[in-house]
């Protein structure tokens, strides 16, 4: 198959990750990774809400915190799962901020913590500095991947633990 | 901006094929012969090449400056001219009445008139300075993962022609089903029976 059908029809695995990882935001806050590391979970003030695949409706793109996530909630009980995100990751105590797509999974707009003055030296020590910090993250982003597609594949549908979040927060709304 | 410092906007890929066995001699080889020429002097309207990511106006990689084992970080050097299509149609007017002058009422046939738009098109580019645009490449060469600094499509495409063109490997995206199967080796035919599914609850008003 080639990447343009993949896109097309297997586009559901990132809409499940990105709704899992608002879940776990909003639940455990944390996961541990099978390397034993603990990575917190975080998402920013830009939701965005799609059709799951196969299904018609509109998008529904939320920003700022807690009024327009009751919308967010809304159209995930009817249906719509997160087509992207602005997510925080604290790993070994340091945070980044990148925003995902479902499709690609692609880091856009990512900022790693800053590098200590003094720290490296030269235009190649500051690289390296930096491809290391954004190593860090895209491990702990597929680590986490991995944890969702461990937990998906044990489920028929998604995880009971995503289930009771959607259900609670249609009572809580 | 970019990989080497502030907010970074990252595409990844995973390098498949078999790498040649004097891998580091290849990579130089290669990326000499396709670094970026420069096109100042003449009309091309584009032109792409690697540059160092440090600097794109060194194409001569000293001291193997794209290593920094197991790192290969390259620049991809974009040049591109641009003339507005009214600025061409504009002047193909103008150059059009002179020639009609000079042949005193008789017309001008459409060869001579395509004739004089190309002659515009080019005297145009040449007085036109090129654009230019530097992408940040980074390539582990230990696991394969490869970053590009962009998530601009048509800039995807000149980087993976570029790439292939280079290194005679192939780049695999890492989008989601892709990783999936790169992060699970062996779970495969789990992963195909997946089906999408929702958090649809029925009582939503």
């Amino acid at each position: 198959m080639d990447v343009a059908a993949l896109l097309h029809e297997k586009t559901f695995l990132g809409q499940e990750f990105l709704t899992w990882l608002w879940c776990v935001s909003e639940e455990e806050g944390s996961v541990a990774l099978e390397d034993g590391r603990l990575v917190d979970v975080l998402v920013g003030d830009r939701l965005v809400l799609s059709p799951a695949q196969g299904q018609d409706g509109t998008r529904v793109s939320v920003a700022g915190r807690e009024a327009s996530l009751a919308e967010a909630r809304q159209a995930i009980k009817r249906g719509k799962l997160v087509e992207g995100l602005r997510l925080g990751l604290v790993v070994d105590g340091e945070e980044y901020w990148l925003s995902l797509d479902a499709v690609h999974l692609g880091f856009k707009s990512m900022r790693t913590p800053p590098v200590a003055p003094g720290e490296k030296e030269g235009l190649e020590g500051l690289l390296l500095e930096r491809v290391a910090m954004i190593e860090t993250a895209i491990k702990a982003l597929d680590g986490l991947f991995k944890r969702f597609l461990g937990l998906r594949m044990q489920n028929n549908g998604l995880p009971a633990e995503m289930r009771a979040w959607a259900a609670d927060k249609a009572v809580a709304s | 901006m970019g990989i080497s410092r502030g907010g970074v906007t990252l595409t990844r890929y995973k390098v498949s094929g078999e790498a040649p066995k004097d891998f580091w001699d290849f990579v130089d080889r290669r990326i000499h012969t396709n670094a970026f020429l420069p096109i100042d002097e003449g009309t091309e309207e584009q032109a792409v090449g690697w540059c160092s990511i440090h600097d794109y106006l060194d194409t001569n990689f000293a001291y193997a400056s794209y290593s920094l084992d197991p790192y290969l970080v390259l620049g991809l050097r974009l040049d591109r001219r641009r003339v507005p299509a009214s600025l061409i149609k504009r002047q193909h007017r103008q150059e059009v009445q002179k020639a009609l002058a000079l042949r005193e009422g008789r017309g001008l046939s459409r060869a001579d008139r395509e004739d004089l738009k190309e002659k515009v098109r080019l005297d145009l580019l040449r007085r036109t300075v090129p654009a230019t645009v530097v992408l940040e490449v980074i390539w582990n060469t230990s696991n394969g993962e490869l970053w590009v600094a962009t998530a601009s499509r048509g800039m995807l495409d000149i980087f993976e022609d570029l790439f292939r063109r280079t290194f005679d490997l192939q780049l695999v995206p890492r989008i989601p089903w892709l990783l999936a199967n790169n992060l699970l080796p062996g779970f495969g035919v789990t992963l195909a029976a997946l089906k999408p599914a929702t958090l649809y609850t029925r009582e939503v008003a």
